[in-house]
């Protein structure tokens, strides 16, 4: 026979290398190696895999991070209701499709040995849920992913639980820092703009209160768009702003002076920092924007203050030399009166001497108004004594006797006494001026020499009443000057202050904000107000009209000390401040700030 | 009763023939296995037939583990040793080489890998849950034809007796019956063995559940056995002496696994779990005095036995001289064997024959057993055997 028929009747009898009668053994060993893999890899994963009995969620398997979450052993956990791994759940049941609550069972679990794995399709759906899990460190934040299966015509859920803890905590970490930025942000004193793509895409607080415009407003708008076509400096304001974004965006830092407008079209200066970061990969532009406007104006105030003293101490010293030769021409001017004088011993004797008849000489004198001249003389010197002691008034410090005042009643008594003043009355027709008084109620007292506070309250009266005279007033509008006495908080020129910067003074105290102002570290000022509806003054004028001689008026009319003086009286004897705001044509108001006297709190 | 009543046949798939044994590795392998526990004893490890079989695993892939912890009427300790080797090696078939002990061990190891829990949970009938793994026996003793069997016989030591384990899911899945490798059996073990295999094949016989097919198998090994057992003992080294041998004893196996037994092993499995009596021993003395009983209940049977072993006029004889001609003539089979001993000189004392026909009647055999039989009258057996 040959080999291959003997190969052949050796299998058909069952002596063939596979003639062994079939066996699922090797196909199940297969199998569970599969599961025990599929086991070893669920045992291995770090989410939570239970298996549950659909309609009573009672626990039939579950993986060793299950167990973990549950904090309880396989063994414990395995044959109890779900709630039992997750107390959160007690009492609730998924919405699967199709689950337990509509769920007929049959007569018994219908299994069949030869499901086919793709003859049924995967009924209901999955539902999700965040719970709490008290552990023994921090408690644990699960998400439950449950879906339901029906295999071999039983029905299961499967759940598996997401240990999400370190992502919420890294949210709520990241949502933290997000609202310290912000906070940050929104408390910045200065403006600022985060830009993309020339584009403002947020801005602070501040900035939405430095452009009068609302955030909703701000966004999408380009720098440009709230700027003058033109900056002072760089000219055209679209070229300027490309350079400056173009030169941040390539990483060089940018700090410029710019100009930009409010809402309402007034323009403000501003110093701007602009500097480039990235986010999310994208390059963004950050711009603080600092509004520069008092701090130019605080410039001005001090540099005039600096012009004030030194100004103040030449005069001084000029009216201290100017006093000697004074002094001896007024003398020398009576001595010669006296000496022509008849009926004096001396001057008969010294006639009697030279045969002169001292009437006659009189007589001579009357004839060629000599002594006209020496009278004029006189009064020449007694003019310039008078404005050699306003000047000396600047460097000499007050000792005139200091008492808690009431501005209003001083006030009353100024204008009282501009009522019957020669001068105010007769050329001024000071009588025929409205007087607005608008005194606020409560106003502390101020702590001053009443007779130096009177010369400047009568002063700016005076000032007032001059300016009026010299207004054409249109039909339907009066003369009128507004008095006001009030409260303010806070020094000018520093934060708190209101009503702009225009004075000057050792100021050292800083204000949190008026809302807060009874805040120690706030000064309360009493603040007086002399407002006319004259024709006002022009810059150049506003700045200057503190400066002894100046004056607009002609010659021979007012010294041009008296506003000198009211500064220095105000300013360096109270330790208060004074300063003027006009609107040329319309109005010029003087405001002056003494410290209150501390009430007791 | 009539020969068609509703029986079922179970055997194992088996091949029978010289060089059988050396087709363990293949058959191992095509049920799956990757690593076997070797379950044999010292004397056939030592005759080399434990590592005969394990070359031809290792020549298929299949790792070897061996575990050669066994006695004979082995124990319930011994398989839960054995056990715990198979789990310890991460075994997943088991082979067993030898007689009837090293594969009920092995069949025993087999349940509790597979079920868990002691091997005594699974005393009785059909109370085996869970099938085992792979199963190959290499019978090498021609007797006790566990590797065709449902039997599992397992002393459990707490309580000295034998349980019987009964469970289609004992049945191995293959059985390689190789006449050599009974070849090297001394002469006593050839000769107990023998007679237990004859013991079976009458019991089959007279079983109250034989059928057509068992009685086929069961007649057939008691002509076989009936003249190769002495062809055996007279030349130990004869091939086909002992090949007809293991036929026979391979044909009452598969009689007795389906018609089952009777009283003479419910007797001897009481006498092997109290003293630990070699079984195939207490079989052959046993056996003239249970079938003398049993006559009566199932003469015709007896008769066809008596012809079976060449009782002169056995079908035609009034039935009491048939009766006394065959127990006359399995007693002379016995002493040719070279066994005389009675009871009593196996050490068993008079006041042990209550205790062992108690438990002698709680042993499934006697189920099948011809003749009900009382507590009384197996006390009586025994007092025969004395």
């Amino acid at each position: 026979m040959s080999k291959r028929s003997d190969d052949l009747r050796a299998k058909l009898i069952g002596l063939g290398q596979a003639s062994t009668r079939k066996s699922y053994y090797p196909e199940l060993k297969e199998r569970l190696q599969q599961l025990e893999l599929f086991r070893a890899l669920l045992e291995s994963a770090g989410d939570g895999v239970l298996l549950l009995a659909a309609e009573t969620l009672m626990v039939l398997d579950a993986n060793g991070a299950a167990c973990r979450f549950a904090g309880l052993p396989w063994e414990a956990l395995t044959g109890r209701p779900l709630a039992a791994a997750f107390p959160e759940l007690a009492g609730w049941k998924p919405h699967l499709s199709g689950n337990a609550e509509g769920f007929v069972p049959q007569d018994g679990p219908r299994t069949s040995a030869w499901h086919m794995a793709d003859a049924a399709p995967p009924a209901g759906g999955e539902e999700r849920r965040l719970i709490r899990q008290p552990s023994h460190g921090a408690d644990l934040w699960l998400e439950l992913a449950l879906k339901r299966h029906d295999i071999g015509g039983i029905s299961y859920v499967s759940c598996i639980a997401r240990d999400v803890s370190e992502r919420l905590r890294a949210e709520e970490e990241l949502r933290e820092s997000e609202r310290k930025y912000r906070a940050l942000f929104e408390a910045a004193n200065d403006a600022i703009f985060l830009i993309r793509d020339g584009l403002v895409r947020d801005a602070n607080r501040r900035a939405c209160e430095l452009f009068g415009r609302p955030l909703d407003q701000l966004t999408s708008m380009a720098p440009r768009d709230l700027s003058p076509p033109e900056q002072p400096r760089s000219g055209a304001t679209h070229l300027a702003e490309d350079i400056r974004l173009a030169k941040a965006l390539a990483g060089e830092p940018q700090f410029f002076e710019w100009t930009h407008l409010r809402a309402d079209g007034t323009p403000f200066d501003c110093e701007i920092s602009l500097s480039r970061f990235t986010l999310r990969g994208e390059p963004w532009l950050i711009a603080i924007i600092r509004d520069v406007t008092e701090q130019k104006k605080l410039r001005e105030i001090m540099v005039q203050t600096e012009k004030m003293m030194s100004v103040g101490g030449v005069a001084a010293g000029m009216a201290h030399e100017i006093n000697n030769p004074l002094s001896a021409i007024a003398q020398s001017a009576q001595n010669l009166q006296r000496r022509l004088t008849p009926g004096v011993p001396d001057n008969e004797a010294a006639a009697l001497m030279s045969e002169v008849d001292l009437e006659r000489v009189q007589h001579y004198f009357e004839l060629r108004g000599l002594a006209r001249l020496v009278s004029n003389i006189r009064e020449a010197c007694a003019r310039a004594a008078d404005i050699v002691r306003h000047m000396l008034d600047f460097a000499r410090r007050s000792d005139a006797e200091r008492a808690a005042c009431d501005l209003a009643a001083l006030l009353d008594r100024a204008v009282e006494l501009a009522e019957n003043d020669y001068d105010l009355k007769k050329r001024h027709d000071f009588r025929n001026i409205r007087i607005v008084r608008d005194y606020a109620p409560g106003t502390p007292m101020a702590e001053c020499a009443p007779t130096e506070i009177e010369q400047v309250l009568f002063n700016l009266l005076k000032n007032a009443s001059q300016a009026i005279s010299q207004k054409v007033y249109p039909q339907g509008e009066t003369p009128r000057i507004t008095l006001r006495v009030g409260t303010q908080y806070g020094a000018p020129g520093l934060p708190g202050g209101i009503g702009g910067i225009r004075g000057v003074g050792g100021v050292g105290a800083l204000c949190e904000s008026e809302a807060t102002g009874a805040s120690p570290a706030c000064t309360e000022y009493v603040r007086v107000q002399v407002e006319d509806n004259g024709p006002g003054m022009d810059e150049r004028t506003r700045v200057r009209v503190f400066e002894p001689f100046y004056t607009t008026k002609p010659p021979g009319e007012g010294t041009g000390l008296g506003l000198s003086v009211s500064y220095f009286i105000i300013s360096r004897n109270h330790g208060g401040h004074i300063m003027v705001e006009s609107q040329p044509g319309m109005w010029c108001r003087f405001t002056v700030l003494l410290p209150a006297v501390q009430r007791p709190t | 009763m009539n020969d068609y009543e509703l029986r079922k046949f179970v055997a194992p798939e088996f091949v029978f023939g010289y060089g059988a044994a050396g087709l363990a590795g293949r058959h191992a392998r095509n049920l799956g296995a990757s690593r076997c526990l070797v379950v044999s004893d010292q004397g056939v490890a030592a005759a080399g037939h434990t590592e005969a079989v394990a070359r031809t695993l290792r020549d298929e892939g299949i790792a070897c583990a061996t575990f050669l912890g066994v006695s004979e009427n082995p124990r319930d300790t011994e398989v839960m040793q054995g056990s715990e080797v198979f789990r310890a090696e991460g075994c997943d078939a088991i082979v067993a080489v030898g007689g009837g002990s090293p594969m009920d061990c092995a069949k025993g190891i087999g349940i509790v890998v597979a079920n868990g829990g002691h091997i005594l949970n699974y005393e009785g009938v059909d109370a085996i849950p869970k099938p085992m793994p792979p199963l190959v026996c290499v019978p090498t003793t021609a007797g006790s034809s566990a590797d065709v069997s449902q039997f599992a016989i397992i002393r459990d030591t707490p309580r000295r007796v034998k349980i019987a384990i009964v469970s289609k899911a004992n049945v191995p899945d293959v059985a390689l019956v190789d006449p050599l490798t009974t070849l090297t059996k001394p002469r006593e073990l050839t000769a107990a063995t023998g007679l237990d295999a004859l013991t079976h094949a009458v019991e089959a016989y007279a079983s109250n559940a034989h059928s057509p097919v068992t009685d086929m198998f069961a007649l057939e090994a008691i002509r076989g056995i009936g003249t190769a057992l002495f062809d055996v003992l007279d030349d130990l080294g004869s091939r086909d002496a002992r090949a007809r041998m293991a036929l026979g004893s391979m044909n009452a196996g598969l009689a007795f696994s389906n018609a089952i037994l009777g009283a003479v092993h419910a007797l001897s499995h009481s006498l092997g779990g109290l003293l630990d009596l070699p079984h195939g021993e207490c079989n052959a003395l046993l056996l003239p005095f249970v079938v003398r009983r049993n006559y009566v209940a199932a003469p015709q049977r007896y008769r066809r036995v008596a012809e079976a072993l060449g009782v002169a006029d056995a079908l035609a004889a009034p039935d009491d001289e048939v009766r006394d001609a065959l127990f006359a003539r399995l007693g002379d089979m016995r002493r040719r064997a070279g066994f005389d001993k009675g009871l009593a000189q196996y050490g068993v004392t008079r006041d042990q024959l209550a205790e062992l026909a108690r438990l002698a009647l709680e042993d499934p055999c006697l189920s099948t057993n011809p003749a009900p039989l009382d507590a009384r009258e197996l006390e009586e057996l025994y007092v025969e055997a004395f």
